[in-house]
């Protein structure tokens, strides 16, 4: 073997990736040419070096607290009913359902958390949701806060009348821990497509994880749960998070809310 | 689910440092905590998608390095212009490190190849940050990216050139290189 064979053979000896016969014949050479085995020490240098430059790089405690937290929550139930029988379930108004809470007890709801928890209302109704299609549409927004104040519920709503949706019902998502109830909307085009939109304060939400994005020059982050696309919003009072059923639906909100 | 649960944490805690470490080299501190949690939420919910008894360390890597994969590429912080000499051949010493060097560089040779591990594309930083700090088999990282071992071979010796030919740039600036 010569220094060409051998330093060819550099990265595979180092990594320990050499048949054994030609490991031998790279040490071989290493024994008898001092050139390259000066070569092969410093390259072994150099890793111990960088590897000793990350030693001190360890998942913090906090970290690893997160995660156990987050691993040790209850999955939110993912039912993903026909458009056919969501309108049925709007028909009725009402439907007793019990869904998981995200919301830890001491502090702030994962974004990804609030994902699942978004795309699941997103199929099943909350409990105490509202057929408001048909309301006068002038005053639609105007009776919306209304409706949503007189329970005690600061909502944040966004119109999406410029997309073509109109307001189809309008409910709320009740924390457990009874930290809070947060403002929940659907709208819909007349061909059927339907947004969905929960809000929750700024504060209680941990904002990372999915896909970073920016609308509008504000925060976004963008998740897939199923067939479903969710994103989350972060405005300068709470987090707004829209579910579509579609990415072109996705990103035909986007744009409706930039406008 | 709660045995589920520890069957899983007992899988996962030993990686959370080598995890932490490799999100580490594509974004800052505070991004890596998060592409780190996330991945470990999306692996415990697609738990059931895992086989036992195959490699979970090479599972959960794929799954970083898939969910980070946007921030991984847009987020290279200084990506290198130099191209690879196709010229260039092994022989010539010019091309690597010698123990001066490492002498002239002294205690922060670390550092300064971390730092210039950032110029080194993506695409091959992948490679060589499994290998060099994981420690994983080319057979593991085939595995893990989901390439040919030959690519994992080729994107390795890219890596390594381009590695090298930036910490003798600095040898040079420094001037203790010609």
């Amino acid at each position: 073997m010569n220094c060409t064979d051998a330093r060819r053979h550099l990265d595979p000896f180092q990594d320990n990736e050499l048949e054994v016969a030609a490991n031998l014949e790279v040490l071989k050479h290493l024994n008898l040419c001092p050139t390259c085995a000066e070569i092969f020490e410093t390259e072994r240098r150099l890793r111990e070096a960088m590897k000793a430059s990350i030693a001190s790089e360890r998942a913090s405690e906090n970290l690893r607290r997160r995660i156990h937290e987050a691993i040790s929550r209850p999955r939110a139930r993912r039912w993903i009913p026909s458009l056919a029988s969501l309108a049925a379930a709007l028909m009725v108004g009402t439907i007793a359902l019990v869904l998981w809470n995200p919301f830890s007890a001491s502090g702030r709801v994962e974004a990804a958390v609030l994902a699942d928890t978004a795309a699941a209302y997103h199929s099943v109704l909350p409990a105490d949701a509202v057929d408001v299609s048909g309301a006068d549409d002038s005053k639609a927004m105007v009776s919306l806060e209304n409706w949503f104040r007189e329970r005690g519920v600061c909502a944040c709503l966004h119109d999406l009348k410029a997309a073509g949706y109109a307001f189809g019902a309008v409910g709320i998502v009740e924390d457990v821990n009874a930290k809070g109830k947060y403002s929940w909307t659907l709208q819909r085009t007349p061909d059927g497509r339907c947004v969905t939109h929960m809000s929750v304060p700024q504060h209680l939400v941990h904002m990372a994880g999915g896909q970073v994005m920016s609308i509008g020059g504000m925060e976004g982050r963008f998740f897939e749960r199923g067939n479903l696309k969710v994103f989350l919003l972060r405005t300068p009072r709470v987090v707004c998070v829209f579910v579509t059923e579609s990415a072109r639906e996705a990103d035909h909100v986007m744009a409706a809310l930039m406008r | 689910m709660a045995d589920r649960r520890e069957e899983f944490e007992k899988l996962v805690w030993p990686l959370l440092d080598s995890l932490l470490r490799v999100a580490r080299r594509f974004v800052d501190a505070a991004a890596a905590e998060d592409l780190v949690q996330d991945t470990v939420l999306r692996a415990w919910r697609k738990m059931d998608l895992y086989r036992p008894g195959t490699n979970f360390k090479a599972w959960i890597f794929r799954i970083l390095i898939n969910s980070g994969i946007n921030a991984i590429r847009s987020r290279t912080r200084h990506p290198s212009l130099r191209q690879l000499n196709p010229e260039a051949t092994p022989d010539q010493e010019a091309r690597y490190l010698r123990t001066a060097d490492l002498a002239q560089l002294g205690e922060w040779v670390g550092d300064e190849a971390k730092a210039a591990l950032e110029k080194v594309p993506a695409e091959l930083k992948q490679v060589f940050v499994l290998s060099t700090f994981e420690g994983m088999t080319y057979r593991e990282i085939s595995e893990t990216l989901e390439i040919p071992i030959g690519t994992v071979m080729s994107r390795l010796f890219r890596a390594r050139v381009l590695l090298r030919e930036e910490l003798l740039d600095y040898a040079r600036e420094r001037g203790f290189r010609k």
